[in-house]
């Protein structure tokens, strides 16, 4: 079952670069924004992102994967994501697809098409950010910033907390 | 199916391990690899999680994962991934690509390792086997079987073979 804990609305302008983005400690508590459009602007689509965690990664291992329930109202695009580079060398968005049999296979994805109205979900087995390089392990009970790349809704902060499962 | 007499080299001890459950036991066998983010840690997890939902019954159960990577998934880092997940396990990591071959038609099971731009592509099955004494295949685990369901099948397994004793 999935929580909507944590729920991050942004009305989507670009935030600008982040420094700092949340690594494992607490004194980043203020990423996580309602940024507020520019009137003078046309609407822009409202991002609604839900349920979202990080595996914790297991030991000997470089490799993370934090998975998410996106919401729009505005059809969009998923064309990236990104962490700080204390917590990951490389992000991408990545896709685990069915080959022959019970084959399974990891590839990336250039973009995932967001349907307004139909949340889409990034879970094991399907669509996942991929943390590459982990500078260290995700630990339990820390949490990461992820900055999800919409085509048009622009870059969306989440807050991302580290579990061992799904919420 | 049956995995009995086909063995796959332990690490770090590098000795062969043999695809068969100890007499009263049952052994998971899983094959996958220490760089997967997703499919892997997925399904070692739900293990995890099933062994504690079955209380003592959990120690009759044992783990071996087969890297279908070892070129990668060295006899340092193998073990270590594991013990993330289970105290008990068996970390083996084929010593030739005949040895992985074997062990995968003993289950079924496939994989492949093809490097694309520098990048290292793997495939792999994300079914978990649960082998007997005899080494016979008696119940399998599909990718996203939840930790609910293996800890219902662990324990009618395990309850069996106490009846059979």
């Amino acid at each position: 079952m999935k929580k909507s804990t944590k729920a991050l609305v942004v009305t989507a302008i670009s935030i600008v670069s982040i420094s700092g983005l949340a690594s494992c400690g607490s004194d980043t508590e203020s990423v996580d924004t309602t940024v507020a459009a520019d009137s003078s602007m046309p609407a822009k689509p409202e991002i609604t992102v839900t349920g979202q965690w990080a595996r914790q990664s297991p030991m000997a291992t470089d490799m993370g994967a934090a998975y998410l329930t996106i919401n729009t109202d505005i059809d969009d695009e998923l064309t990236g994501a990104m962490v700080d580079t204390s917590i990951a060398a490389m992000t991408q968005v990545h896709e685990t697809v069915m080959g022959d049999g019970d084959s399974m296979k990891m590839q990336e994805v250039e973009k995932i098409d967001i349907i307004a109205g139909t949340p889409t979900e990034l879970k094991p087995g399907g669509y996942h950010i991929m943390l590459m390089q982990l500078i260290k392990p995700l630990e339990l009970g820390t949490e990461i910033s992820v900055t999800l790349k919409f085509a048009k809704a622009g870059d969306v902060v989440v807050t991302v907390p580290v579990l061992e499962e799904a919420p | 199916m049956s995995s009995a007499g086909i063995t796959v080299t332990e690490q770090p001890s590098g000795t062969p391990f043999e695809l068969k459950a100890k007499p009263n036991e049952v052994l998971i066998v899983y094959f996958g690899y220490t760089h997967c983010p997703d499919v892997c840690p997925a399904t070692m997890v739900a293990i995890k999680n099933a062994k504690k939902k079955i209380g003592a019954l959990a120690d009759r159960v044992d783990i071996a994962m087969i890297t279908v990577d070892p070129e990668r998934d060295t006899a340092e880092i193998l073990p270590k991934y594991i013990s993330s997940f289970s105290t008990r396990f068996h970390a083996l990591v084929p010593a030739t690509n005949t040895e992985l071959r074997i062990a995968e038609k003993a289950f079924g099971a496939s994989s492949s390792v093809t490097k694309v731009d520098g990048k290292v592509e793997v495939a792999h099955g994300g079914t978990a086997y649960i082998v007997d004494e005899t080494g016979a295949v008696i119940d399998q685990f599909p990718f996203g079987l939840d930790a609910q369901s293996m800890a219902n099948d662990l324990t009618i397994l395990l309850n069996e073979r106490t009846q059979t004793k």
